[in-house]
């Protein structure tokens, strides 16, 4: 829309609205005729209600009616109707006229309503008193002249003649009348009257007494009721009501001119007024709203950053919250409430005045961190703070610096995480691994110290054992030296399981002492196949040294230690082989500075699926329930040996076709590079711990 | 208009005048009427707006309107109890026993004023006097219109029977007045009577009722409430005040006024449900419906009646009671 058309159309609609404002205050109305007639109205129903009231009194009188409900009706409805009235004529006053006037016979109105109302409830009241009294002397007389055939004619007549004569009083209240009645009742002490009348007489001249004294009252307010100023003000009212009418008219008809001229000279004015601007408007508008829409763009997207980070301060799972460096919160979250114990941030806010006293358990972390943010302005600390409850967590909080237009220090403001748990866990994790270690040392221990027990013993019973065997002077029965061969046996087979499970709690408590020196493979070798001849040869087996007459190296190891590797070696394989089978000791030198020892048999082999038990302690892989006796430990206890002297240990199998097992033991200095990459058919191998 | 008004009155007035002897000479002699007009029944029912009575009856019966929510409308004007507390005095909010008998509050909108002194116009008027009786709700209407703008469920309520305005201090007395002119109990026997059932009353009632208006008993106790339409002294013809001592309440309606001419002098009570409303007079002095007869003919009649006559009185206004939601009040006691 361009600005012309914009100025057109604003012209236009200022000229219609001044159009309207003219005819509006020239022909309009302003409601003040519809008030004028509601109060008519009320003034009407005031005035009629107000003449049915005289009738209803009268008939009241005349003994016509005996209902005294329409009275109260009627003086109900009267007071309703001036409160409305009155309350109408606010509204006038309301509009900005002059109402004192009406207000006043309004008021007057009131005043002279409660007098009325006063006068006709006071009269209700006497009448009904005389009504009574009335109605009982009526009955009186009437019961005493009928009923009474023995009463004297005259004083009968004279009963019946008071009757009348009170009847006459009650509805004439004339001056004349009122003498007859009295005089009458004072002659009813006629000495002719039967003594047993006396009562009814007596009750004659008390209600003609009472009579008496209510119908002066009586006429009294009926004078008031009937001569009511209230009937007077009533009918001043609406003459008020024409009168300020009249008078606002003409008022209103000046005041209406002088409003149109105003206004007309007002509208005039303001539509040169709003040409002038309206051109120089144009000039700046484009300007103005460029920047204007900028603004209110900055506007919205501060206000919608604000609100998403309201958002996120409200709900976030962390706390947030940001302190001043004296250690005063200034703001803080729910959740940082809750995680410190307080239901609301205004509760934690207002409980706390010291931070650093209140919240920190110990305030010189709290000095750390703020010296940190000066320099850095960022930090991450895990602290403890107090709860409400008195308790503390542990916090892991990441502050971040606000600082001043000076570069001071400002805010702090942290990012807070409750790691109570985490904390707790840690502290389980590690007491738990101390605990577990020790309990370890303790069993290594009293293996060692066990074995060493059951060694005692041990030899002695396979001393005496080969005291019986070798004695020829005891003469011992073939089958006693079978039994004796068998005990000794035992003992000797029970005492290299105590050795080897000696060496293993004694590896495990940390506990062994190996004596690494340069040995030659060769002599290792000829030692071991020497010494397990003697089994092979026992098991009718075949013992194949195959390194025989090669030049082998020296090796950097514990002799004894290795020749026990190998031997244990030799001795699986003797005895995990199939009859008639053989085993071959080879030892070559291979490329990474290693010399391989290698024992293979011709034995079943193991299953793919038990390579990774073989080296663990206790198990006998297949062999549990088989014929062959040994311990469950040799290969485990080798290859911790073997670890101890840096060498490595693995082997080859598979089920049908036998296992070669293999220790790499280093090859002394100089001759050694560094260690490769395994590789050919090597499927399983155990590197040597760091530990 | 209105000057035509005044005149048709005073010609009115002038036509009776000249009939009254008329109608008073005739009147000694013919033979008496039934019911001569004094005894209006109460119709058999009001059109008074049910939403704003139900609201209005949750108000009566709510103690949250008195201050330390002690004491509701229906603590005194309880409905089961012929619409008062069967209590000689009433009791105020510290339980002790108040200066005036408790009015009922059956047919209240037909008394052309309310309480024993006749202090209200209105049962709106009424309703504020005891708002602010410190005896009684001892609060005002302003504090009890706040505390309900407390109790979301009065909110509602306004809201849905008051439209424009909702929860006002006008609109919550205009709400118990309205119940309050639900409570009427019409069909009592004499009601029915004039209606056509002349099996309605005994023969023993309607003589009671011929004494009661012969004996002039009538003159005051007149109209739709068989009283309440009046003021009137009592001692009539002797002194009731004299041979006891003056309480504060005995001066009547002197307490609202402080004319000279008002002590003693009280609204007559209404007849109806007199049966039920025990005890009696405006301190509850009087236990039963003989005693109050007998007591109001000596003072207020000159009368000493006799126990066969008041026996027969007592049958009569015993037909007064009437029923509230179709159960004779007498029912309930």
């Amino acid at each position: 829309m361009t600005s012309k058309m914009t100025r057109a159309m604003v012209v236009g609609g200022l000229f219609v609205a001044l159009m309207g404002i003219v005819v509006m205050l020239v022909f309009g109305k302003t409601g003040e005729e519809d008030i004028h007639q509601a109060i008519n109205l009320h003034v009407e129903k005031i005035t009629r209600l107000d003449a049915r009231l005289n009738n209803s009194v009268l008939l009241l009188r005349a003994g016509i009616s005996q209902n005294i409900d329409p009275i109260n009706d009627d003086l109900q409805g009267i007071l309703i109707a001036i409160k409305a009235a009155s309350k109408t004529t606010i509204k006038l006053k309301q509009m900005g006229h002059h109402v004192h006037s009406f207000m006043m016979a309004m008021s007057e109105l009131e005043t002279a309503f409660h007098a009325r109302e006063d006068g006709i409830l006071r009269f209700v009241s006497e009448h009904a008193k005389l009504r009574n009294s009335v109605s009982y002397f009526k009955g009186v007389g009437q019961d005493l002249v009928a009923a009474n055939s023995g009463l004297p004619v005259n004083p009968k007549t004279a009963v019946n003649a008071l009757v009348l004569a009170m009847l006459d009083y009650v509805q004439t209240t004339g001056t004349h009348a009122r003498q007859d009645f009295e005089g009458r009742l004072a002659a009813l002490n006629d000495p002719r009257m039967p003594a047993e009348f006396a009562a009814p007489m007596h009750s004659l001249e008390v209600h003609g007494r009472k009579i008496l004294e209510f119908l002066p009252k009586i006429n009294h307010w009926m004078t008031g009721i009937l001569n009511s100023p209230f009937t007077q003000a009533a009918h001043l009212v609406p003459r008020e009501l024409l009168a300020h009418r009249r008078a606002h008219a003409g008022k209103h008809n000046f005041h209406r001119s002088l409003w149109i001229g105003v206004a007309f000279v007002l509208s005039l004015l303001l539509a040169w007024i709003l040409l002038r601007l309206y051109r120089s408007r144009d000039a700046l508008n484009v300007q103005v709203r460029e920047a204007a829409g900028e603004l209110e763009d900055e506007v919205l997207r501060r206000v919608q950053t604000e609100a998403d980070y309201q958002s996120i301060f409200e709900n976030a799972v962390e706390g947030i919250v940001l302190t001043t460096p004296e250690g005063k919160f200034a703001r803080a979250n729910p959740a940082c409430a809750k995680m410190l114990g307080y239901d609301t941030p205004e509760e934690l806010m207002s409980s706390i005045t010291d931070i650093a006293a209140e919240i920190w358990v110990d305030r010189n972390e709290r000095n750390a961190m703020l010296d940190d943010l000066r320099r850095d302005s960022e930090a991450h600390v895990e602290v403890r703070m107090y709860r409400k409850d008195g308790g503390f967590i542990w916090v892991s909080m990441s502050v971040s610096a606000k600082y001043d237009d000076d570069g001071g220090l400002e805010f702090v403001e942290a990012i807070l995480l409750d790691i109570t748990e985490r904390r707790a866990s840690e502290v389980n994790l590690k007491a738990a691994k101390e605990e577990a270690g020790s309990a370890d040392m303790a069993k290594s221990s009293f293996l060692s110290s066990m074995s060493h027990e059951l060694r005692t013993p041990l030899n002695a019973i396979i001393g005496f054992s080969q005291l019986l065997t070798s004695s020829k002077k005891l003469g011992l029965a073939d089958k006693q030296k079978r039994m004796v061969d068998q005990i000794l046996s035992s003992g000797q087979h029970l005492l290299a399981l105590i050795d080897q499970v000696l060496d293993f709690s004694k590896i495990d408590a940390g506990q062994i002492d190996v004596n690494i020196v340069d040995v030659s493979a060769d002599r290792i070798c000829h030692d071991c196949v020497e010494t397990a001849s003697m089994l092979a040869r026992a098991a009718e087996f075949d013992l194949v040294y195959a390194a025989d007459g090669r030049d082998l190296p020296m090796v950097r190891a514990d002799p004894t230690r290795l020749r026990q590797i190998i031997l244990n070696l030799l001795s699986n394989a003797i005895k995990y082989n199939r009859p008639k089978g053989h085993a071959v000791l080879d030892c070559t030198e291979q490329s990474n500075g290693y010399a391989r020892f290698e024992v293979t048999d011709t034995g079943e082999g193991i299953a793919k699926s038990l390579h990774e038990k073989v080296f663990v302690p206790f198990e006998r892989l297949n062999q549990q329930t088989g014929p062959i006796e040994g311990s469950e430990i040799g290969l485990a206890l080798s290859k911790r040996i073997a670890d101890i002297m840096n060498a490595k240990m693995g082997f080859v199998s598979a089920t049908g076709t036998g296992s070669t097992f293999w220790v790499d033991v280093p090859i002394s200095s100089g001759i050694a590079d560094r260690p490769k990459d395994e590789t050919g058919t090597i499927i399983s191998e155990i590197a040597p711990t760091d530990a | 208009m209105v000057k035509f008004d005044v005149w048709r009155a005073v010609l009115v007035g002038i036509f009776l005048v000249a009939c009254m002897a008329l109608a008073g000479t005739a009147s000694a002699t013919e033979s008496r009427p039934q019911n001569d007009g004094s005894i209006l029944p109460i119709p058999l029912t009001t059109n008074v707006d049910p939403d704003r009575a139900a609201l209005g009856e949750k108000l009566f019966n709510d103690p949250r309107l008195s201050r330390g929510d002690v004491f509701a409308c229906a603590t005194c004007h309880q409905l089961d109890q012929g619409g008062d507390d069967g209590l000689a005095r009433a009791v105020t909010n510290k339980g002790h026993a108040d200066i005036f008998n408790t009015p009922t509050v059956f047919n209240s909108v037909y008394n052309f004023r309310q309480n024993w002194a006749g202090p209200f116009r209105t049962l709106e008027e009424q309703a504020i006097g005891a708002f602010t009786n410190p005896r009684h709700g001892n609060t005002t209407p302003a504090a009890a219109v706040r505390k309900l703008q407390r109790i979301p469920e009065y909110q509602i309520a306004f809201k849905a029977v008051y439209p424009t305005d909702g929860l006002t201090v006008d609109n919550l007395l205009n709400a118990l007045a309205v119940y309050q002119k639900s409570l009427i109990t019409p069909n009592a026997p004499f009601d029915q009577f004039p209606r056509g059932d002349s099996a309605a009353i005994s023969a023993d009632e309607k003589m009671g009722f011929e004494l009661f208006r012969d004996h002039g008993c009538i003159s005051c106790h007149l109209g739709r409430n068989v009283g309440g339409g009046m003021f009137q002294k009592v001692g009539v013809h002797l002194q009731y005040f004299t041979d006891r001592k003056t309480t504060q309440a005995d001066l009547g309606r002197y307490t609202a006024t402080g004319k000279e001419e008002d002590k003693h002098v009280f609204r007559v009570p209404s007849l109806r449900n007199v049966e039920v409303t025990a005890p009696y007079f405006h301190d509850g002095s009087i236990s039963t419906l003989e005693s109050a007869v007998t007591t109001m003919g000596k003072i207020q009649l000159g009368i000493d009646l006799s126990s066969d006559d008041v026996a027969l009185i007592v049958k009569f206004l015993k037909t007064l009671t009437g029923e509230f939601r179709g159960r004779s009040l007498a029912a309930g006691k």
